[in-house]
């Protein structure tokens, strides 16, 4: 049996933590890499910062401390679009949630360092195997309806998301307390139609302030993933009152929705009777200035608003000549793929696919349609700003290979392909894409461009055979790759199937230790490169824009609001 | 001579007559000055091949700067665009596409207008009211507001500009003709074919339309020019031809972002299309000028 290791308050310590220090202090893990893995094991992030001040010599540094004293009161007014706001648990625009995060809050909370910290639940445990989670919930904590905060509450959210008929992409997230049924139904073909259900036992109430999850398999990510924007945390009578956030915002949060009309504005005030630190703001105000990006600025330049949601890199030097204007940038994982769907003609053929990823040249895909700002995708949606990304040998662009897989597939002429291109995270995606035809013809591929209003986009985006998707940053590799590309799972937009993947991402998901995790994610991920079913040119650095006026803000990598700690100076 | 062959030589004489008064246009300066602007436009879309240094959608060197010269690649006289493609080579192949679909849709908005405004004019009566009833209501409409909905509805393609722009202009070529039809049924030359027992249509096409012809060229060049604005507006807006194909709108709507830190991309454009409608526009009054001179 092993030795429970404790620290100084007699908490047990997770016993990789030892060996996470020890990597720390030979340099095999950074200081950012060391705090995340800690924090995820239970270690609180004051701790874990503290230790890393030790080992490194580096004074204590907490999360963007403000240097001048925060201001209480005033109206932050942010230029956003307004959404419908019904179910947290179906939400597909992280928009709908920045809305809702100051109403509903999650188990945990992932700050714009990139770092997983304590927020409903005030702790968490994982056994030693990662199957076992073990979370404590903040005790205290009232809904805006007076009830108490508990156990049953994550309970029922957890039950709701891993039921298929709620139709959430939290059943792909949390894909290891999922189980495969037969539902009785067959095809047209006769083969049984699988469904999927929460295995029994899953979540399992300890106490009124105690829940545990068990996991049919080994998951690193289970702090992060109760931070991605779907997993808010609504009243156990959610469904009975009406399952409508809009209509009946009961929420944890510090603020209480006053006014909610999509396409023009929502309004959020201060609630009394918050749990947490009192926040500065009085009101929020989303003000929906319309689709055009363009607008946004100038909305801000003119201050009708004191910050915008997020601006084009075609209007940096622009933004950046603004008076009164501050611009803030985040490294991400945001990208768009290029996305064919492996069971529609004529990209059911592998070749094809192989042949149009022959031609592009992400390198100055990066340079013409982001200026460079950014890194260079690699075909398969692991982004090196991810701890277990694997440095894969550099993808180049190979005409000849390009002609003989056309050929081989029986195109020696060449072949016509259309894209959908929706332009839903800017004008950048067509950019891209008019580059990429370019890159595409010498190979004899005609590539069409059909562009199409973003709304409509987001109608097709996972029925097209081949559309170009933006999508959003997430902290962890496996977690994109969980949500988007495991056989079966919602957003698997390319029909991606290959139980070899499957099997591969299975086990990456289950290594705590970041160095073994990477070898394992080098066979991960030179499967989906090799499958050419996500094109994807590059990763995208963002940027918001505030007024000066605006203090304590700073850009989550998914634009994620909390204005808890933002003040109006 | 026989009749017949007289008749033949009146025709030819009648469009020799036309092409004579429309090269009195050599004697009003305003209609020379446009007419070398249209010119102009007409060689660089005729020789677009020839004359552009550059493939117009090949991605080259982004950010460029007007005159900019880059080794290996040559100068860039009017800048490149965000994504490396040369914005004078653009610009002379999206001359072709104006060109093409701007004088054809106004020829389509003259086909359709035309036999109304013929039909109201000369038989009157209820043919005329339902006629015109239906040109009111369309003409009643805002017109970029009437171009967004038809091509917001059928699609952006070349083909449904050339159907939007004959939907929403046919109904003022109608009312032009049909006033001028009204002036001219009541001529001798029309009684007198009448008397003949022409065929209503032989007289309306033989004997009133041609005598017509002024104010309707005069008319079409004015109208190209709105056409040719109509075509930079639904680019402007994204309705116009698909990407990635050289459109001078929108080559502006493009870049309309960076037109604070990089004007010459969208200043270009934009004088083009100018440029060109200003020819329309001049040529149009030198037509008006040398007509009213007969």
């Amino acid at each position: 049996m092993k030795k429970e290791i404790k620290d100084e308050n007699g908490k047990r310590v997770h016993p990789y933590v030892p060996e996470l220090c020890e990597q720390l202090r030979k340099g095999e893990l950074d200081r950012r890499e060391f705090l995340r893995t800690a924090t995820l094991l239970g270690v609180s992030a004051g701790a874990a910062y503290g230790m890393a001040g030790k080992i490194l010599g580096e004074p204590m540094v907490k999360e963007a401390a403000a240097a001048e004293d925060p201001k209480m009161g005033g109206t932050l007014r942010w230029g956003m679009q307004v959404q419908e706001m019904t179910d947290p648990a179906k939400f597909d625009w992280t928009e709908k949630s920045n809305v809702a995060r100051h109403i509903v809050e999650y188990l945990c909370r992932t700050g714009s360092d990139n770092i997983t910290r304590p927020y409903l639940a005030e702790g968490w445990e994982a056994s030693d195997d990662l199957k076992t989670w073990t979370f404590k919930l903040r005790k205290g904590v009232k809904w805006s309806n007076g009830d108490d905060f508990n156990a049953d509450d994550v309970v029922f959210n957890f039950t709701r998301w891993l039921d298929p008929k709620t139709g959430s992409s939290n059943i792909g997230l949390f894909a290891s307390m999922v189980e495969e049924i037969d539902t009785g139904k067959k095809d047209d073909k006769g083969n049984a139609v699988m469904g999927k259900r929460m295995t029994a036992g899953a979540v399992e109430k300890i106490d009124s302030h105690t829940v545990r999850l068990n996991l049919n398999s080994a998951v690193l990510s289970m702090p992060e993933n109760l931070y991605n924007y779907p997993t808010a945390i609504v009243h156990r009578r959610f469904e009975a009152e009406g399952g409508d956030l809009s209509k009946n915002p009961v929420g944890t949060g510090a603020y209480a929705l006053a006014e909610h009309r999509v396409g023009d504005k929502a309004v959020l005030k201060r609630r009394d009777g918050y749990w947490g630190k009192k926040p500065f703001l009085d009101e929020i105000v989303y003000v929906d200035l319309g689709e055009d990006r363009a607008a946004w600025l100038a909305a801000l330049a003119s201050k009708q608003v004191d910050g915008i949601y997020q601006f084009d890199v075609n209007q940096l030097d622009m933004a950046e000549r603004l008076p009164g204007v501050v611009v803030h940038t985040a490294t991400t994982a945001q990208t768009a793929i290029a996305r064919m769907q492996m069971d529609k003609a004529p990209f059911d053929d592998k070749r094809i696919r192989q042949a149009v990823q022959a031609c592009m040249d992400h390198e100055k895909l990066l340079q013409l349609a982001y200026r460079g700002k950014g890194a260079p995708g690699e075909d398969h949606h692991v982004s090196p700003i991810h701890p277990e990304y694997a440095k894969l040998p550099v993808q180049k662009q190979d005409y000849a290979k390009a002609k003989k897989l056309l050929a081989d597939a029986g195109h020696p002429n060449g072949i016509q392909i259309t894209i959908d291109v929706g332009n839903t995270s800017g004008k950048w995606e067509l950019d891209a894409m008019q580059a990429f035809r370019e890159q595409c013809k010498p190979a004899g591929i005609d590539l069409v461009l059909n562009v199409m209003p973003s709304s409509q986009y987001w109608e097709v985006w996972d029925k097209t055979p081949f559309g170009f998707t933006s999508w959003t940053h997430r902290p962890l590799g496996v977690m994109v790759l969980n949500l988007g590309y495991r056989s079966g799972v919602p957003w698997n937009e390319s029909h991606y199937n290959n139980p070899a993947f499957d099997k591969a991402l299975d086990e990456a998901s289950a290594i705590l230790d970041v160095n073994e995790r990477r070898k394992k994610m080098e066979t991960v991920q030179s499967i989906l490169q090799d499958d050419a079913v996500a094109l994807q040119p590059l990763w995208r650095a963002v940027f918001t824009a505030t007024s000066d006026k605006v203090k304590g803000y700073s850009t989550h990598p998914t634009f994620y609001h909390q204005f808890n700690e933002v003040w109006l100076a | 001579m026989t009749d017949i062959a007289a008749g033949v030589q009146r025709r030819e004489s009648r469009i020799v007559r036309t092409l004579k008064g429309l090269a009195l246009i050599r004697e009003s300066v305003v209609g020379m000055i446009g007419l070398a602007l249209v010119l102009f436009w007409v060689a660089m879309a005729a020789f677009a091949n020839q004359i552009a240094p550059f493939p117009p959608n090949a991605t080259l060197y982004p950010l460029a700067a007007p005159g900019e010269f880059v080794e290996g690649m040559g100068t860039f006289w009017l800048g490149t665009d965000h994504i490396g493609r040369d914005i004078l080579s653009r610009i002379i192949h999206g001359s072709r596409q104006v060109l093409l679909y701007a004088p054809l849709a106004t020829l389509c908005a003259y086909l359709v207008g035309i036999p109304m405004g013929l039909a109201a004019g000369y038989r009157r009566g209820a043919t005329d009211g339902v006629l015109s009833f239906i040109s009111n209501v369309i003409l009643s409409f805002p017109v970029l507001v009437l171009y967004i909905i038809i091509i917001a509805t059928i699609g952006a393609s070349g083909a449904n500009i050339v159907v939007a722009v004959t939907f929403a202009s046919a109904p003022g070529i109608f009312r032009i003709v049909r006033g001028l039809v009204l002036d001219l049924r009541n001529r001798e030359y029309v009684f007198a074919a009448e008397t003949r027992g022409e065929t209503p249509w032989r007289i309306m096409l033989v004997e009133i339309l041609p005598n017509a012809r002024g104010p309707l060229i005069v008319d079409a060049c004015l109208r190209l020019g709105y056409v040719i604005i109509t075509i930079g507006v639904l680019g402007f807006l994204g309705l116009g031809l698909p990407p990635p194909d050289p459109d001078w709108g929108g080559m502006i709507n493009e870049t309309r972002q960076m037109a604070m830190s990089f004007p010459h991309m969208t200043v270009f454009p934009g004088i083009a299309i100018s440029s060109l409608v200003l020819g329309f526009n001049l040529l149009a009054d030198g037509l008006r000028e040398v007509s009213l001179r007969d």
